[in-house]
């Protein structure tokens, strides 16, 4: 099963993706509601993959993305965010994916599944 | 031009300028705000898409009149999202990304984003051709003009959607067999805000016509009342890279321009 961590700041929308994603077979080994959160939980847990927002309070997204691409430059993120994708404050060199919010959730499903079967077949 | 022409001149031109730079300063504003506004919005648009998601698979509402009203609520946080990606579209115009691509793949890729019904047919062109241009921009023309059409003939009709290689340039067309722009509004279609539905914002042909002018090339419309319309869109198939930067750098502008 994919393990992941699920960080944004906005409780509804953190609790309503988390279950969704476990509704589809999903394993969501963390959430948190910052960036400093995001690296712990990436730390504890090593998931698979790494959703995240970008604007959240003190450690944004942005701090985490780069916390943890230190880590492990091999970590998989893919950022939802209320952003357009031609934002400037969007770092879109370290992400694998972008989605905009709302998501298409056929699209983060598909997605995962890609980010995951590249991961599994460079082990 | 004696000297006090030439002041007057100076005084004239420093004026324009001034003008220019306040309404620059006022464009990037409202960007700004509409970002904001739009980054604020898209989450509460999360959090009830996802609600919905959940009832229905988790069928906490299960009979059929209840599906019907998640039908309605998906339809129109679609709605929503679509009009802020408009606006946005329209303030915050983004720099071309310029790939060659297949016109019919484009075509294809719209119609694919389209709720269709039992009663619309698209004819999809039956050729093809490699066009250097943003293929996501482009899309979001293709769309909005089948979307404008399919409603301007309400779901019932037929839309002939054409390719036409001239050598340098492709034509591209899209007839409906609606009812037809009347006169007193054809002139106004490309206007920022004219829209002749509630729902509509107003920004979509305009949106139409800077993403093709910042391709350089021409979007016009032909239309007969209670025959059809037809939008057409013509571009060069390779595009002048100083022309292309002159296009980026340029200011958003949106002028009326009627083919006949």
């Amino acid at each position: 099963m994919i393990r992941l961590i699920v960080i944004d700041d906005d409780s509804d929308l953190l609790d309503g993706l988390c279950e969704f994603l476990e509704h589809n077979s999903f394993n969501v080994v963390g959430k948190g509601s910052n960036g400093k959160e995001a690296v712990d939980l990436y730390l504890q847990m090593n998931p698979d993959v790494v959703l995240i927002d970008l604007s959240m309070p003190e450690y944004d997204g942005n701090y985490a993305i780069e916390k943890i691409r230190e880590i492990d430059s091999d970590s998989k993120i893919i950022m939802i965010t209320g952003y357009d994708t031609s934002s400037r404050n969007l770092p879109l060199n370290t992400l694998n994916e972008i989605l905009t919010k709302p998501i298409d959730f056929k699209q983060l499903i598909k997605t995962i599944h890609n980010l995951t079967e590249v991961k599994n077949e460079l082990k | 031009m004696n000297s006090s022409e030439n002041e007057k001149y100076s005084e004239k031109t420093l004026q324009n300028n001034t003008e220019q730079l306040i309404q620059a300063h006022r464009l990037n504003a409202i960007g700004e705000l509409s970002t904001r506004i739009a980054h604020d919005l898209r989450n509460p648009l999360m959090i009830i898409k996802t609600s919905i998601e959940m009832m229905q698979v988790r069928k906490i509402c299960g009979n059929t009149d209840e599906f019907g009203y998640f039908a309605k609520i998906d339809k129109a946080i679609m709605r929503m999202t679509h009009q802020i990606e408009e606006v946005l579209d329209f303030v915050k115009p983004k720099p071309l990304f310029i790939q060659t691509c297949s016109v019919a793949d484009i075509i294809k890729s719209s119609v694919s984003k389209i709720v269709k019904s039992e009663n619309l047919v698209i004819i999809h062109p039956q050729n093809d051709c490699l066009v250097e241009c943003d293929a996501e921009k482009l899309e979001i023309v293709f769309l909005n003009l089948i979307t404008n059409a399919i409603q301007a003939m309400n779901y019932d009709g037929k839309i002939d959607v054409r390719i036409e290689d001239n050598g340098k340039d492709v034509l591209i067309e899209i007839e409906d067999n609606g009812p037809g722009i009347p006169t007193d509004k054809l002139s106004k279609i490309f206007d920022p805000l004219f829209t002749t539905r509630q729902i509509g914002t107003g920004l979509g042909l305009p949106c139409c016509k800077a993403i093709i002018e910042k391709h350089g090339g021409v979007i016009g419309v032909k239309t007969i009342l209670n025959k059809g319309t037809t939008f057409n869109i013509k571009l060069s198939k390779n595009l002048d890279a100083e022309r292309l930067n002159e296009i980026n750098s340029s200011l958003f502008l949106v002028t009326p321009n009627i083919l006949e």
